[in-house]
């Protein structure tokens, strides 16, 4: 983004206004969690800011049974880390869609494990509600998903604008969850391998596993909204609480559509900025 | 607050006398101080503006009173004593409006007094510069031994080199540059806003139930609508400050929330929630044709670390 410097006496437009200002006078008012450069970029990508939007959801996770020497996905806590997932997400779109939103973006899906009680966790899911001045062109010309719901883009206002400019178009957050977990190793195996440098084929295939679920099941969702592919995609790993052998492995990204048959974006201008950062 | 004489004869209205000194002499000597970067003061230039001094605005306040911590259920009222103007059990009750169940009323008006003193002495230390705001504002809150809290705002005073002044100074917690890139697009930081709320709610067979260790999976469906109820009222309370202070729109920093559980009585135990929501009003003032900024595909030529 470029600024122009502002001839001596610019700022004056600005000042005036301030003192104009009227306590109470009706507007129309707008928050976003956004910071300036994403809000700029969002307006310039042809989208108004309606509002934020959240939704959450305090989970209670419950206990899982089972064998502790074999590989294996723990499902209950699976679920549960979905489902608790799928609410916060659920309600805050239910948001958006009360706003009358085309869709959210710069969401962000955080877990916060609270100190007071034990398997509690607090799913939370927050972003901007965003509207667009006109719709898309081409098919259908709407901006909302498959479902008529509103779309939803963890991607910044950054990544945003150029996904934009380049002729595609969020559909919706794709997740898949797996928490697994890795057998403990047989004292003789553990014994036979002490000072060798081997390979634990049933880690590395626990770890396989795990993560070949979580991106399934990504995957599915996407195919469900009828998207082109998924950008930004992060592959997460947590243990939470759980201890070393208990994991969850995570994997989020942005569904997206093509808006045309071109995908080409301004040629970049290089520059040699004058920092260390 | 009054009542209260310091040895230097200061009894809290106003700055205090030294700040009112250091003031002064940077007013008379034409000293600038700042507390920006290259970057900042870059960005500063190119906006119109000019550093005037470093201003702060604090006060170390005793918030020793929380208020009743109780829910306002009565076991012998038939637990809903609603026809008492009370909450109805397992109802979030706020705490932050003045009616006869508003248990944390003062620690709420405490601490809304705490901010607005350290930021409305900090706006009187950048009227005295002559100033017309004050950018990249850090408002803090630390808890000191007891029950002292300090409130400081600390931030760079600037200066329109245009002829219009504002009435009183804006303030902004945005750095230099991103006031540089709004007034570009046409908008301006009118003032830090801020909403918050706090509730508490009576833990149930509801919420009991959901936390025993064979409940399984299950939302905890009364802690959500508690968090849920602090979350929304803070956010009201925030477009509601922001309305009151005749701004277009705000862009929100910060979305601070937590939980803790509260001892109500004998072996029994509520949870409160509160929400702090801080963020910055702005106002357009390029009216007519919608104006955009100019954004240019860059690639850096630097390693990025």
């Amino acid at each position: 983004m470029t600024v122009q410097t502002q001839p001596s006496g610019v700022p004056d437009d600005a000042m005036r206004r301030l003192a104009q200002m009227r306590p109470g006078q009706p507007t129309s008012l707008f928050t976003s969690d956004l910071s300036v450069n994403e809000f700029l970029l969002v307006r310039e990508a042809g989208f108004r800011p309606l509002g934020l939007v959240l939704g959450s959801s305090i989970y209670h996770v419950g206990i899982q049974f089972g064998r502790w020497s074999q590989n294996r996905e723990l499902d209950q806590l699976s679920q549960a880390m979905y489902h608790a997932r799928e609410l916060a997400m659920t309600r805050m779109e239910a948001e958006a869609d009360a706003l009358g939103a085309d869709g959210i973006v710069g969401v962000r899906l955080d877990i916060e494990f609270k100190e007071f009680g034990s398997e509690l966790a607090e799913f939370i899911a927050i972003g901007t509600a965003v509207k667009a001045d006109a719709p898309p062109d081409g098919d259908g010309g709407t901006w909302r998903n498959r479902h008529n719901q509103p779309f939803t883009s963890d991607l910044s206002g950054q990544d945003f604008w150029t996904l934009i400019q380049a002729g595609y178009a969020p559909l919706g957050m794709t997740m898949g969850t797996c928490v697994y977990h890795i057998a403990h190793q047989r004292f003789w195996q553990a014994m036979g391998n002490i000072g060798q440098n081997v390979e634990i084929p049933q880690y590395t295939e626990a770890l396989y596993d795990a993560r070949e679920l979580a991106m399934s099941r990504m995957q599915a969702e996407a195919e469900q909204l009828g998207a082109e592919g998924i950008v930004g995609v992060q592959m997460l790993s947590n243990s939470h609480r759980w201890g070393g052998h208990t994991t969850e492995f995570f994997a989020i990204g942005t569904a997206v559509r093509p808006l045309r048959a071109d995908h080409v974006i301004a040629k970049p201008q290089l520059v040699l900025p004058l920092t260390d950062r | 607050m009054t009542g209260n004489v310091t040895v230097d004869g200061w009894d809290g209205r106003g700055l205090p006398p030294v700040a009112r000194a250091r003031v002064e002499r940077a007013a008379a000597n034409g000293v600038r101080t700042s507390l920006l970067s290259a970057d900042g003061l870059a960005g500063l230039e190119v906006a119109g503006f000019d550093a005037v001094g470093e201003v702060l605005g604090t006060t170390v306040m005793q918030i020793g009173w929380r208020g009743w911590g109780g829910c306002g259920w009565q076991p012998g009222w038939g637990g809903g004593s609603s026809f008492l103007g009370g909450p109805r059990a397992g109802e979030p009750t706020s705490m932050t409006r003045a009616t006869r169940w508003s248990g944390y009323e003062p620690y709420a008006k405490a601490i809304r007094h705490g901010r607005d003193t350290a930021l409305g002495r900090m706006r009187q230390e950048a009227a005295a510069l002559g100033a017309d705001g004050v950018v990249g504002v850090r408002l803090t809150e630390e808890r000191m031994e007891g029950q002292k809290h300090e409130f400081m705002a600390l931030g760079t005073a600037v200066r329109s080199r245009g002829r219009q002044r504002p009435e009183r100074p804006f303030t902004t917690d945005l750095a230099a540059q991103d006031l540089a890139k709004l007034l570009g697009a046409g908008w301006v930081p009118a003032g830090i806003i801020y909403g918050l709320s706090i509730a508490v709610r009576h833990d149930d067979w509801r919420t009991n139930t959901a936390l025993s260790p064979f409940a399984g999976n299950i939302e905890v469906a009364g802690y959500t609508e508690l968090i849920t109820h602090v979350r929304a009222a803070a956010r009201k309370d925030f477009a509601a400050q922001v309305a009151a202070l005749g701004a277009d729109a705000a862009l929100m920093s910060g979305l601070r929330s937590r939980m803790w559980k509260v001892e109500a009585g004998e072996n029994h135990t509520d949870h409160a929630a509160e929400c702090i929501v801080t963020g910055n009003a702005i106002v357009k003032f390029k009216t007519g044709r919608e104006s955009t900024p100019s954004s240019l595909t860059i690639l850096p030529l630097r390693s990025i670390r």
